[in-house]
């Protein structure tokens, strides 16, 4: 009896504690949370991952940045800039908007500039995040005035247009912080406190926790004006259940996750009838390919290549995964239709459709005959031959695996046998050469990522090594001509260094209960640089925009207000649970 | 007497150092057998060139040679410096890297430890006085069919129908943005950490109820027992007085090697609820190949785990002057 009491007492006791300490709802505006995958540091110079971009784009500035369609840069904190030549050199002056304010209230200044460009020359090895095309051929900083700053760079220059393109990734930094040994005392150290990530952007640092969240609050001094969104907080997620079940709960209302093919349409099952829920979807930049390794026999002979193109259906086989709008046919020249006029589209069954007989007669022709009747072909001098296939890269879920099976099944086919590796270990068999043919995925960000098949380039695994390439790439990085580029996805295709699988439609959710004024960027997908920001090219200066802004926070704030009403009673609920658990084994106990 | 404590106390330290020194050279052959570094994808992505690449390899150890390399580490650990190497992956001391977790992991894990070896002893000890009843049948069916469910497949349906359906508790178990004070930030972590904390205690729960319950039983058969009951004796007494007792050092030493345990993490069960604990760190680091922070983690379990084993032994060395002896 005694304990019974005691025990109700001690549950009354928490409720009563719990229900007088409501959480601290976001009242002040709005607060978005959005989801990022795990990332190493938030150092906006050594960051290596897309997930610490996505954040990082919110608190600095480039230079020059991509605008809204993805496909053309614009001005970011240079205000113009212009490319001049003198004698062999060519000199690009940038100049900055003035007023530019950092987070600490001090000023973006051409001091700035020259100091976040010559640390990253001073180590590129360390500072992977900015394109090096940038420091290729620098040969001089100047600061001319306060907002003016001028590059001299030799002949060795990349293209105007490639230059402009590599600046989009150099986020500029504070010299003042960053000079300050107490606050960074080693730059290529991995940054994650509030007073170290000091940018000029749209969004300031208010409080990180490693491997949990990132919050962000709004900064009131941005140049192009306060943005929309208060709050927005990056929480750290690693599981695309996870992401589909906490968008659809609202507890998520958006991230860095897609879906596509039978996963996406499992989601918009769980979402349906949920105006709230909107999914949006692109073509994705990445593309798929099934590789050959060029060191090993007789992978590097054109012949073989080209019957292995023959024997393979990839439509069919892409279409039973992605559906019919899953997922675009690759093209056999690397870039995809993404890249404007720099893409040469190529798609496989165009070059190379799927003709099993022409394939079986190559193979013949090359001696691969089936000499001992257990229906494979044996290599010409008589030896068992099986093509040792790597497929799964860990994390992935591009269904590279059922891919990599149905490739073997069309092998088969015509008489070859294929081992598929699903092991987890891809990157390092990858890296090592030791696979034969390999589904791998890029993702070219650029039309001078086609440097990836030059013969010295280490990012060159499959090894193809092609002198008129080498040159024709030389020149192309230098002119910036497309017609260059269309000539280097010719020679890809010709030799079929690789077989074009697809470009990967993917779709991802978002939530439009608490915010409306979602703007993708087909660059980043989604959690662009222009979310969260309302429409920044709006004139936000006017007094009759700022109202209209207001008006509509203030009609969201009911929404808002109740669904944190909502969390508070999940709040409840789950302590009160607790407390059940903890006070039964005292009930139940023998009297 | 005395003597015999101390000299065989002596040997056990002795005796578990070559242990330790024995363990850390295993995870570091293994270590440097898988191939690979951390700066892998940076080269494949064409970021750095063949000569930075190397470079860096040699900046960080990694073309240390097999000996070099497994001296430097143990001088490191000998010395307690290894926490503040740096590791490559994030350029930052071991130390910051795993402070922050270490909290996390423990508080994580020693809930579900001591709620679920409270939960299979108390059940163990019921099934086994309650033996070849319906009842006890059961539990044991039931838990058997427990036993085999995978935690992250359990971690997925508790997230799936706690979360989700009922939206009772959170997906995410990073706690609360502003805990207002420690009493509300210890029902928020609790609140955070419940479906974790049933996950993994599930293991701990099984394996004790089966053990005990099995020692129990075994024990009940003894002659011992049988003539205190015919004395009259209440069963109660006879269990806490004598049968518990008997049975104690083995469970002593199941207990102690779990503590150990305790501050490696759940790897599975962060995964699944997205836990920022051991676990998660020495598994990416593991996959980065990131040296030192696998060496470092894998030193604290190791210490810790030889630690209570040997804290463990000396106890009932000091109860039961049999074992002492030899």
């Amino acid at each position: 009896m005694n304990r019974k009491g005691l025990s109700l007492l001690l549950a009354v006791l928490f409720l009563s504690s719990i229900a007088a300490a409501p959480r601290v709802s976001a009242s002040a505006g709005t607060e978005l949370v959005l989801a990022v995958g795990k990332w190493k540091t938030l150092n906006p110079l050594t960051s290596s991952t897309v997930y610490s971009n996505v954040i990082l784009d919110k608190v600095y500035e480039p230079l020059i940045r991509w605008d809204k369609s993805g496909t053309k840069v614009t001005s970011a904190l240079a205000e113009k800039w212009e490319f001049k030549k003198e004698g062999d050199n060519k000199v690009l002056t940038f100049h900055l908007r003035k007023g530019v304010k950092w987070h600490d209230g001090k000023e973006v200044t051409a001091e700035d500039v020259k100091f976040t460009i010559e640390l990253f020359k001073s180590n590129p090895a360390k500072f992977v995040n900015p394109d090096t095309l940038i420091i290729n051929g620098l040969q001089e900083v100047k600061v001319v005035d306060k907002y003016t700053v001028q590059l001299v760079y030799n002949q060795s220059a990349a293209a105007d247009k490639f230059l402009e393109m590599a600046f989009t990734t150099l986020y500029i930094v504070p010299k003042h912080i960053w000079e300050d040994k107490n606050i960074i005392s080693d730059p290529t150290a991995s940054l994650d406190k509030p007073e170290q990530l000091v940018g000029c952007g749209p969004f300031k640092v208010a409080e990180i926790k490693p491997g949990e969240y990132v919050k962000l609050q709004a900064f009131k001094d941005y140049y192009l004006g306060k943005p929309e969104v208060d709050t927005a907080i990056f929480k750290v997620l690693t599981d695309k259940n996870q992401f589909a079940m906490m968008v659809a709960n609202g507890e998520l209302d958006a991230g860095y996750f897609y879906f596509f093919g039978k996963y996406l349409k499992e989601f918009e099952n769980m979402v349906s009838g949920d105006p709230n829920v909107k999914i949006y979807r692109a073509a994705s930049k990445s593309t798929h390919l099934l590789a050959f390794n060029f060191k090993k026999w007789p992978y590097n002979d054109l012949k073989f290549r080209k019957a292995i193109a023959y024997a393979l259906p990839v439509d069919k086989i892409v279409q039973k995964y992605y559906g019919t709008d899953g997922a675009k046919a690759g093209s056999m020249g690397f870039l995809g239709p993404f890249f404007g006029e720099y893409c040469k589209y190529m798609p496989k069954e165009k070059v190379y459709p799927y003709d099993p007989d022409k394939a079986k007669e190559i193979l013949d022709e090359l001696g691969f005959k089936d000499v001992n009747g257990d229906g494979y072909r044996e290599t010409p001098d008589g030896k068992p031959f099986k093509i040792y296939l790597l497929t799964r890269a860990p994390g992935d879920s591009f269904f590279r695996d059922a891919i990599g099976d149905e490739i073997a099944n069309y092998l088969k086919d015509v008489g070859i046998k294929v081992d598929v590796d699903k092991a987890g270990d891809y990157w390092d068999k990858w890296g090592a050469g030791s696979w034969d043919m390999a589904i791998v995925g890029f993702v070219p960000h650029k039309p001078t990522d086609l440097i990836w098949f030059t013969s010295d380039n280490p990012g060159n695994r499959v090894g193809f090594s092609n002198k008129t390439y080498d040159e024709t790439f030389e020149e192309f990085q230098r002119t910036g001509d497309p017609a260059l580029a269309h000539k280097l996805e010719e020679i890809l295709a010709n030799n079929v260094v690789f077989i074009a699988l697809y470009h990967p439609i993917v779709a991802t959710p978002y939530r439009v209960d608490r915010y409306k004024d979602w703007a993708p960027n087909p660059r980043f997908l989604t959690l662009g640089y222009w979310s969260l920001l309302g429409n920044p090219e709006k004139p936000t200066t006017t007094t009759s925009s700022e109202k209209s802004s207001t008006t509509t926070s203030s009609s969201k704030t009911p929404s808002s207000s109740t669904s944190t009403t909502k969390k508070g009673e999940k709040g409840l609920c789950g302590p009160a649970a607790l407390v059940l658990f903890a006070v039964l084994p005292l009930l139940k106990r023998r009297r | 007497m005395a003597r015999g404590m101390v000299s065989y106390t002596l040997a056990k330290i002795a005796h578990r150092l070559l242990t330790l020194i024995f363990v850390i050279l295993i995870i570091y052959t293994l270590l440097r057998l898988a191939p690979g570094t951390p700066f892998d994808q940076y080269l494949y992505q064409g970021k750095i060139t063949e000569a930075q690449y190397e470079a860096l390899l040699k900046e960080w150890g990694y073309r240390d040679s097999f000996l070099v390399g497994a001296a430097k580490m143990l001088y490191g650990m000998a010395t307690f410096s290894l926490f503040k190497m740096k590791s490559p992956v994030y350029n930052k001391p071991i130390i910051d890297l795993i402070s922050v977790r270490l909290p996390y992991t423990l508080s994580l894990v020693t809930a579900a430890y001591f709620f679920g070896a409270m939960l299979g002893m108390i059940l163990g000890l019921y099934c086994a006085r309650n033996r070849g009843t319906l009842k006890e049948s059961a539990i044991i069916w039931i838990t058997l069919g427990i036993r085999s469910l995978p935690v992250f497949w359990l971690g997925m349906v508790l997230l799936y129908v706690f979360a989700f359906k009922l939206g009772l508790f959170p997906f995410l178990t990073s706690s609360e943005l502003h805990p207002r004070n420690v009493f509300h930030h210890m029902i928020d972590w609790l609140w955070h950490s419940l479906l974790p904390i049933i996950a993994l205690s599930k293991i701990y729960a099984v394996s004790y109820l089966l053990t005990i319950r099995n020692m129990v039983s075994e024990e009940y058969t003894n002659d011992y027992v049988v003539s205190f009951r015919a004395m009259g004796l209440r069963e109660d007494y006879i269990i806490e007085r004598y049968v518990l007792r008997s049975i104690m050092p083995p469970i002593i030493t199941m207990m102690a090697i779990d503590l150990g345990f305790l501050f490696g993490g759940a790897v599975v069960t962060e995964t699944v609820f997205n836990y920022p604990g051991m676990g998660t760190l020495i598994y990416t680091a593991i996959w980065n190949k990131d040296y030192p922070v696998v060496l470092a983690s894998f030193y604290i379990i190791a210490v810790a785990v030889i630690l209570a084993i040997t804290i463990a032994e000396i106890t009932y060395a000091y109860l039961d002057p049999r074992i002492r002896r030899g």
